[in-house]
């Protein structure tokens, strides 16, 4: 999947997940799909901040709350270890 | 000066405002990812006192909506979460909140205490004949 398809469908669920909160609709699928993405898109590119928030913010919104604390020590140690090499 | 840094200058660090402030993002994805939170954040908090509690206050809502209390518009809160006067849900601090089936309530009730006054001179069975009445209606 090239970049610009993975960004369209990612627009996409990040509106159909919306739409389903605001109705009361089961949003579940959506977020499973949308953690699929922004973990591959940081296994492809890298610690980059956007991801990073929205991965965050997707975590939380699954109340995948362990997960979230993981992440954020994990994105800790990236920030370290790139300040040790400046 | 960065704007984290200024944020902690005018102590505003608590966790509300850093997300509060992704709205504001350039980055759609975040802006709708924010909103979406919130939105989940609310019904979620609405799911869990439902399940926990049979009534509750204006002010023990407030514990379960943290910062983010005085940004709900609460009128639409409560008919988005289904919150109602038949399900108990009661606002004991403001009234700010117009609960109309309260309030019709209220005045059956009133109504009722007026009538059982005027009727505090008679006999226990002219007494109990004049509530079988007033209940009827």
């Amino acid at each position: 999947m090239d970049a610009i398809n993975q960004s369209k469908i990612k627009m996409g669920l990040l509106k159909d997940l919306n739409n389903a909160i605001n109705k009361g609709e089961n949003y579940f699928d959506y977020l499973e799909k949308l953690l699929q993405i922004y973990s591959s898109e940081e296994l492809q590119k890298g610690v980059k901040p956007a991801t990073a928030t929205s991965y965050l913010l997707v975590l939380l919104i699954a109340q995948n709350y362990k997960e979230a604390i993981n992440k954020c020590k994990y994105y800790t140690v990236n920030i370290k270890s790139l300040k040790s090499k400046l | 000066m960065t704007i984290a840094k200024k944020l902690y200058n005018n102590n505003y660090t608590d966790h509300y405002t850093t997300i509060k402030m992704l709205l504001g993002s350039n980055s759609m994805e975040h802006q709708i990812l924010v909103k979406s939170f919130l939105k989940a954040y609310e019904k979620q908090q609405a799911d869990f006192i439902k399940e926990n509690h049979k009534t509750i206050s204006l002010m023990n809502i407030k514990g379960y909506l943290g910062d983010h209390f005085n940004s709900i518009d609460f009128d639409k809160y409560i008919v988005e979460n289904n919150f109602t006067l038949s399900n108990n849900f009661l606002i004991s601090s403001e009234n700010r909140i117009k609960f109309y089936k309260q309030e019709e309530g209220k005045d059956i009730c009133r109504q009722a205490n007026e009538n059982i006054k005027l009727i505090e001179g008679f006999s226990n069975t002219e007494k109990m004949r004049l509530v079988s009445q007033i209940f009827k209606k």
